[in-house]
């Protein structure tokens, strides 16, 4: 994975990392993903953005498609997907508990 | 049903591989989203962006998920159609300097005359290593004939021919017209004549751009060896190097005439102060300019793939 890739899949609205994210949960069709994502990250993915984000998925080998159901295609997240969903949620984890831990300091320790 | 098909008809801006793959189940989402909403500007503006953001892409202009071989026709074709652009812009700067060297006053620096001969040198030098480009995609072109796609672009091939045609028997008037005109009325005393002189300056342009659209519209249904891709690739590059002489020679040019003989540019009496932001050479440069700006984007495509090796795809 490039370097702008993988910068990209840093920033948790990312479409890529969003996708991600809404796979983790089992496959799903492109429009069972703009509704999932909608719902847990409050953004609605236009369709160019969306099947974007899915054919660049597919390029990267982090998603593959399934047998169509009804002439939709769903998704499933791959082993190497699930891989680099893993290590960037930990980073983020481990950034967000960096900040939290500043702030408390920050606030001496009260809320 | 009418949506359907404006909805199928907004696929067309992705390229013919990205269809042959996802056209049928984004239809099937489109449709889907389309129950919850309607068929809005911003809708078509996503799939048009989206479309074409794939077509730049898939095609190596932008990124670099596409093969090196396809990046490098990419950008040599871009170089193709940025000469085009030049060979305008050049029209037009050796209409305003025509006769130039007689307005100079006599002791003026001999840069001006050298700075346009550089220019014009820049300019065939491109111009033949255009001709080489042409000589080196022959043997492709006689591999696409012999494929029988050359019914793909016959209709292209035609429309070409027309507008040829048409120039040549609007350049052959517009001679005998002009011999029977005097020079004031020839430089604009004349408004039949000038509105002629427009209709067919827009007819070399779109004649030009014609040849060209069909020359890339070959190309890239060739399939080019590595050797003649590097070829291009190397031509491409000389080309885009000549687009930036031309550009540094018309500037210098362009200086020195606002020095010496400014009246010069701006078609008044000689001896007037007068500003050297003539439009018709503001708008000749930027003509210019623009192509060799594309074409040194072309020729950047081209020597990324002989950079270090790639291993990714964005």
């Amino acid at each position: 994975m490039n370097k702008k890739t993988s910068q990209a899949l840093r920033r948790p609205n990312d479409p890529l990392m969003l996708l991600l994210t809404s796979l983790a949960s089992g496959p799903k069709h492109g429009y069972a993903l703009s509704k999932d994502v909608e719902d847990f990250a409050g953004v609605t993915l236009s369709p160019g953005t969306l099947y974007g984000a899915i054919t660049r998925l597919e390029e990267l080998g982090l998603i593959a498609p399934l047998e169509e159901v009804d002439r939709r295609r769903p998704y499933r997240l791959t082993t190497n997907g699930a891989q680099v969903l893993r290590e960037v949620t930990s980073e983020m984890r481990r950034l967000a508990d960096v900040g939290a831990a500043r702030l408390r300091l920050a606030t001496g320790g009260a809320r | 049903m009418k949506q359907r098909d404006d909805v199928r008809r907004l696929l067309r801006w992705y390229p013919p591989s990205w269809r042959a793959r996802y056209e049928d189940e984004f239809l099937v989402f489109l449709q889907d989203r389309l129950e919850d909403s309607t068929l809005t500007l911003r809708f078509r503006m996503s799939v048009a962006v989206a479309g074409l953001r794939e077509r730049c892409y898939g095609s190596g202009l932008v990124g670099a998920r596409s093969a090196p071989s396809t990046q490098r026709r990419t950008g040599s074709l871009t170089v193709l159609v940025a000469w085009s652009i030049m060979m305008v812009g050049g029209a037009s700067l050796v209409k305003t300097a025509e006769h130039f060297s007689a307005a100079l006053p006599a002791q003026s620096p001999s840069i001006t005359q050298f700075a346009y001969s550089a220019t014009a040198v820049a300019g065939m030098v491109g111009t033949l290593l255009v001709i080489v480009g042409a000589f080196v995609a022959l043997p492709g072109f006689v591999r696409f004939l012999r494929a029988q796609k050359w019914s793909e672009v016959r209709r292209m091939f035609v429309t070409s021919l027309v507008a040829s045609a048409a120039l040549v028997v609007s350049t052959l008037g517009l001679s005998l017209w002009a011999h029977h005109l005097t020079t004031a009325q020839r430089n604009g005393a004349d408004g039949a004549y000038s509105g002629v002189i427009v209709a067919f300056v827009l007819l070399v342009v779109v004649t030009i751009g014609l040849w060209t659209s069909m020359s890339v519209a070959v190309a890239s249904r060739i399939d080019f060896s590595p050797r003649e891709l590097r070829w291009a690739s190397g031509l491409a590059i000389a080309v885009s190097l000549s687009s930036i002489l031309v550009v540094v020679g018309a500037t210098v040019w362009w200086i020195e005439m606002g020095v010496h003989a400014p009246w010069f540019l701006q078609g008044t009496a000689p001896g007037i102060a007068t500003s050297a932001w003539s439009a018709h050479l503001v708008a000749t440069m930027f003509v210019l300019v623009l192509g060799t700006l594309s074409a040194l984007w072309g020729a950047s495509r081209v020597a990324l793939t002989y950079g270090p090796k790639r291993i990714d795809t964005q």
